[in-house]
């Protein structure tokens, strides 16, 4: 049953477009219809798992290589889907509303079906296989989604972005899969569990950590593999509320989450996921002062959030893994609700600029309403939820150097000290988002529409996310004894009691909040100096040029290397062909010693006929190379030719002979044809050939030869097998009615052979026929690609082509459009 | 120039006719024009001795063919060569004659192909509807009142096959490239 409600979103996927021709613009409704049945199912899910019962469903997919599709439902993963189908029910009714009916909605609901599936496998999958399947098609899905509005360059750059960095991401974690089925010997996350102990004593257990990290990392957007989500805003707004803020970028924090019981605890997989996440969370929190879309600011605030739930993983205590937990519902509440409001505001006024746009609040009340509670849930004011998990998150920092990262020794006192200044910044732009855009004297006249209040459609989602805030922080410790408690236990294994107050008394935790607030508001009184102060910081390196110089780089250099040995010249591919041949065959020679091997002694008597026909032969091949006119090289090649069927006369084969003799005649003739339209003049002038490769031409030829005649020794003197040639000998007559043996073996014994040489020759000519007769041009650019210009033209989510921002969206810097690190 | 040409008997005539100076004219003009008459476009090596015994040999090259392809079974020979065999006499006939030779007999060499390949197939299939395997070929012998003792092959019907497609093989390349110029 799990299976199946797992694969339920995949089997929408599929009708999707069916019931687009039928329903146009009325799918969003029935495509609601998943997510909610989804949500509903596991919702009567969670008291049975949360009594312990084992949900799960295993299906043998490739036995041998211990591959299942193995599904189970465990707190961890529960939190998870809820999350996912919860969220996913509010963004497909507000969809339905934000998306104009012209819109490719048969793509789009195609495309977050597949997503919404395949995320409900990362989360719930048992087998590391199946999961990193479902996580990779987490990573096409949303490569699809980004680059919804192709027509654009931004969406399909972003796309290419995205895709290009999860796969490696993705990659990554395979090899570190892979390495632990090596260790540990199964797939499995309960085998892997019971075998944590090899696994941490195992010499790959370090790049095991790393690979598996990086690819965490990657999908979760940290430092310094960040770069994709920025760019990734182009996608449109329900989709960056759902993937790129509450689901799809929370799937690294779940594989971390999932391995810190198999891999965590040391001393590398603490220090990096903390030094990572808290990285995260300063550079986000600090980058997201430069912005000015809306969307650029929430893009670097999941950054930073999602680095300060990273680094309450490395913390590692249960508390802190308790208050990452927490978090991580708190986040998707408030971030998913800030971003349905982006869309509505940029629905509504046509821009997401927040230098155009001023006191929003009068005309468009409920959305105020929202922003205001999403953003300060986001900058952690009491009463929301926002303020409970963040004071868990600065307890858990101060708390940070009694933890297993002592080993950080006086290092671990900064912790706090970070947590404080980056939680300072959160404060500034979280407020600064809804002061900014909706408190102010007048309304805006300078954004593209008039704003009014939108309808219900968009709102009621938003509401209902953004009410969430509230909810938990009435009753906090419903949600976490129902949701997070069974998940702190599948992380932790230990049984953990986050207790959930509002006020815990004068603790350090309660400090260093006051300190944020303060600090922040000393910090927004100074807005405007400390935005130009960030804007004025330009950078020439970072992972963005490092990802701008691989993409265009490796293709140069691809060509470079291309153009340098298929350079149009058949004599080149000549030599490097006969010289590839050359080293296998005559290589494998020399290591053999073959030569030992020959034997002549059974060879036939050779007469002055034979010998004289050799020397002809010879001096007419020898000829063909020498002579300067192509019409005596033709000639002599014929002669060679003739010389052969003769031979084959003294060796009394008549077929042969006059086979030989018929392809020779034709074949010269050929060549006189194609004499009349070959250039005049000597041969060695066209193209004219340097000596040095002359000299190389001939030691390989000469080269090409001592391999032939050795070959042909060598066939001669070991004879493995008995001849076959008595068995056609004798069954000739009797089976196939026929006396000429080679005809009969032609075509009747290897008339299976015969079909294929006459395939051939049919291919042959056609091929012939239409390089000459279509004989098209082709021109292609051998560097394949074109430069994306710089600067280009942003638009809003709405479809609507207005130009509000001249330069990238989300970044200010002129010369380097996105961000400098 | 043409007017050497020993072809060209009958200008004797012409010239005795043509004695002013605009009937020379006009007979120049009438020249040419039987000039181009006898000098085929784009054709060939136009020696007569050439064509005299292409034309006899031709024959005689497509007999030998035919009766090669028939008697490869129990003596030297078969579908191969007399393919090759047959294209060398087109290919001698179209040295000899030029383009109008090809033109005129408008046959489409490229079909001999899948004809060809359609037979050889067609051969090995014919056994597995008779429940053997692909290519099971079969014999047997056949007294014929006037004959003898005749000997039928299926091999032979495959031998055709060859046959057909090494004639279009030889000619779709040298007809092409031929007609290139």
């Amino acid at each position: 049953m799990l299976l199946g409600l797992v694969l339920l979103p995949f089997a929408a996927a599929f009708l999707m477009p069916l019931l687009y021709k039928m329903l146009r613009t009325k799918l969003g409704w029935v495509a609601t219809l998943v997510p909610l049945s989804l949500f509903v199912s596991f919702l009567s899910l969670l008291p049975r798992v949360n009594a312990g019962e084992q949900i799960a469903t295993s299906v043998a997919w490739i036995p041998w290589l211990g591959v299942d599709l193995a599904v189970r439902l465990d707190g961890l993963s529960l939190l998870f889907v809820l999350l996912i189908s919860g969220i996913g029910t509010a963004v497909m009714i507000y969809s339905i509303f934000y998306l104009h009916h012209h819109e490719r909605l048969g793509n789009f609901y195609t495309f977050i079906m597949l997503f919404m599936g395949a995320m409900l496998g990362v989360c719930t999958s048992t087998n590391l296989v199946c999961m990193y399947l479902f996580w990779e098609l987490t990573s096409v899905s949303s490569f699809l989604l980004i680059g919804f509005w192709y027509e654009k360059d931004n969406p399909r750059l972003g796309a290419q972005k995205a895709l290009l960095l999860t796969m490696g991401g993705g990659f990554c974690i395979l090899a570190a899969i892979l390495l632990m089925q090596n260790v540990a010997g199964s797939l499995n996350i309960d085998d892997l569990l019971a075998a944590s102990d090899v696994l941490h004593a195992s010499p790959l257990y370090p790049i095991i950590v790393v690979l598996l990290l990086i690819g965490a990392f990657v999908k979760s957007a940290q430092v310094p593999l960040h770069i994709w989500l920025p760019t990734a805003m182009e996608a449109p707004t329900p989709i960056s509320c759902y993937l790129h803020s509450a689901t799809m970028v929370k799937a690294g924090i779940y594989l971390i989450a999932r391995m810190t019981p198999i891999l965590g605890g040391t001393i590398l997989w603490g220090g990096i996921i903390t030094v990572v996440g808290l990285t995260s969370l300063t550079f986000g929190s600090l980058m997201a002062i430069r912005q000015f879309d809306m969307k650029g600011i929430l893009a670097y605030s999941t950054i930073s959030q999602l680095g300060l739930i990273i680094s309450l993983f490395g913390f590692g205590t249960e508390a802190a893994i308790a208050a990452g937990l927490f978090h991580l519902l708190n986040h998707s509440a408030f971030k998913g609700s800030l971003f349905l409001m982006t869309g509505i505001v940029d629905h509504q006024t046509g821009t997401r600029d927040v230098r155009l746009l001023k006191g929003l609040a009068k005309v468009m009340p409920i959305t105020a309403l929202i922003a205001c509670i999403g953003s300060f849930s986001m900058a952690g004011l009491p009463p929301f939820s926002g303020f409970l998990s963040k004071e868990l998150f600065l307890e858990a920092a101060a708390e940070a150097h009694a933890s297993n990262l002592a080993f950080m020794g006086d290092l671990a006192y900064l912790i706090p000290f970070v947590a404080v200044v980056a939680s300072i910044f959160t404060f500034v732009y979280s407020v600064a988002l809804f002061f900014k855009i909706f408190i102010g004297k007048q309304v805006t006249t300078t954004s593209p529409k008039y704003p009014k209040e939108t309808g219900w459609g968009m709102l009621l989602p938003a509401l209902c996310l953004v009410s969430l805030n509230i909810i938990v922080a009435v009753a906090p410790q419903v949600f976490v004894d129902n949701l997070i408690s069974g998940a702190i236990y599948s992380v932790t294994r230990a049984e953990y009691h986050l207790h959930i107050a509002f006020w815990h008394g004068i603790t350090p935790a309660f400090i260093m909040t006051c300190i944020v607030i303060l600090l922040g508001l000393v910090v927004y009184f100074n807005y405007d100096w400390v935005k130009n102060l960030f804007l004025s910081y330009k950078s020439r390196i970072g992972a963005e040029s490092a990802y701008q110089t691989f993409l265009h780089g490796l293709p140069e250099v691809a060509a470079k290397f291309t153009n340098w040995h298929i350079n149009g010249k058949l004599s080149d591919y000549m030599a490097l062909t006969v010289s590839g041949a050359l080293l296998f065959i005559l290589g494998t020679m020399i290591h053999y010693n073959a030569w030992s091997h020959i034997d002549i002694s059974d060879l036939a008597p050779v007469d002055v006929l034979e010998i004289s026909l050799a020397v002809v032969a010879s001096l007419a091949a020898l000829g063909v190379c020498l002579f300067k006119r192509r019409i005596w090289a033709i000639l002599a090649l014929s002669v060679v030719g003739f010389c052969v069927s003769f031979y084959f006369v003294i060796m009394r084969a008549p077929d042969l002979a006059l086979t030989q003799l018929m392809v020779e005649t034709i074949s010269t003739v050929l060549y006189l044809l194609v004499l009349y339209k070959l250039p005049y003049g000597m041969i060695a002038d066209n193209p004219p050939m340097p000596n040095s490769r002359r000299t190389i031409n001939a030691i390989l030829g000469v080269l090409v030869g001592f391999m032939a005649f050795t070959v042909t020794m060598l066939g001669q003197g070991c004879k493995l097998f008995e001849s076959i040639a008595w068995y056609y000998n004798e069954n000739a007559l009797p089976l196939a009615g026929g006396n000429n043996i080679v005809n009969v073996t032609l075509v009747d014994f290897r008339g299976f052979d015969t079909m294929g040489e006459i395939t051939v020759l049919s291919l042959a000519a056609i091929g012939v026929f239409v390089m000459i007769k279509l004989g098209r041009e082709h021109l292609y650019d051998r560097h394949g690609m074109q430069h994306d210009h710089e600067g280009a033209t942003a638009f809003n989510d709405s479809g609507n082509d207005t130009v509000v921002i001249q330069t990238d969206t989300y970044f200010q810097d002129d010369d380097f459009p996105i961000s400098p690190l | 120039m043409s007017a050497q040409n020993s072809n060209l008997t009958n200008l004797g005539e012409v010239q005795s006719v043509a004695e002013s100076r605009k009937e020379r004219i006009e007979t120049s003009k009438m020249l040419e024009a039987v000039e181009k008459n006898y000098q085929p476009k784009g054709g060939g090596i136009n020696n007569i001795l050439l064509k005299t015994a292409s034309l006899i040999l031709i024959w005689f090259i497509m007999l030998t063919s035919l009766y090669i392809l028939v008697a490869g079974h129990n003596a030297p020979g078969g579908g191969f060569i007399a393919g090759l065999m047959v294209s060398g006499g087109m290919v001698l006939m179209y040295l000899c004659f030029g383009r109008p030779f090809v033109a005129n007999t408008r046959v489409n060499y490229r079909l001999f192909l899948p004809v060809g390949l359609s037979c050889a197939l067609g051969t090995g299939l014919a056994g597995l509807f008779l429940g053997k395997p692909f290519l099971t070929h079969a014999f047997g012998h056949v007294p014929l009142p006037f004959f003898g003792d005749w000997e039928l092959t299926s091999a032979s019907v495959f031998d055709f096959g060859v046959f057909l497609v090494v004639i279009g093989t030889c000619l779709t390349i040298i007809m092409n490239i031929g007609e290139n110029k």
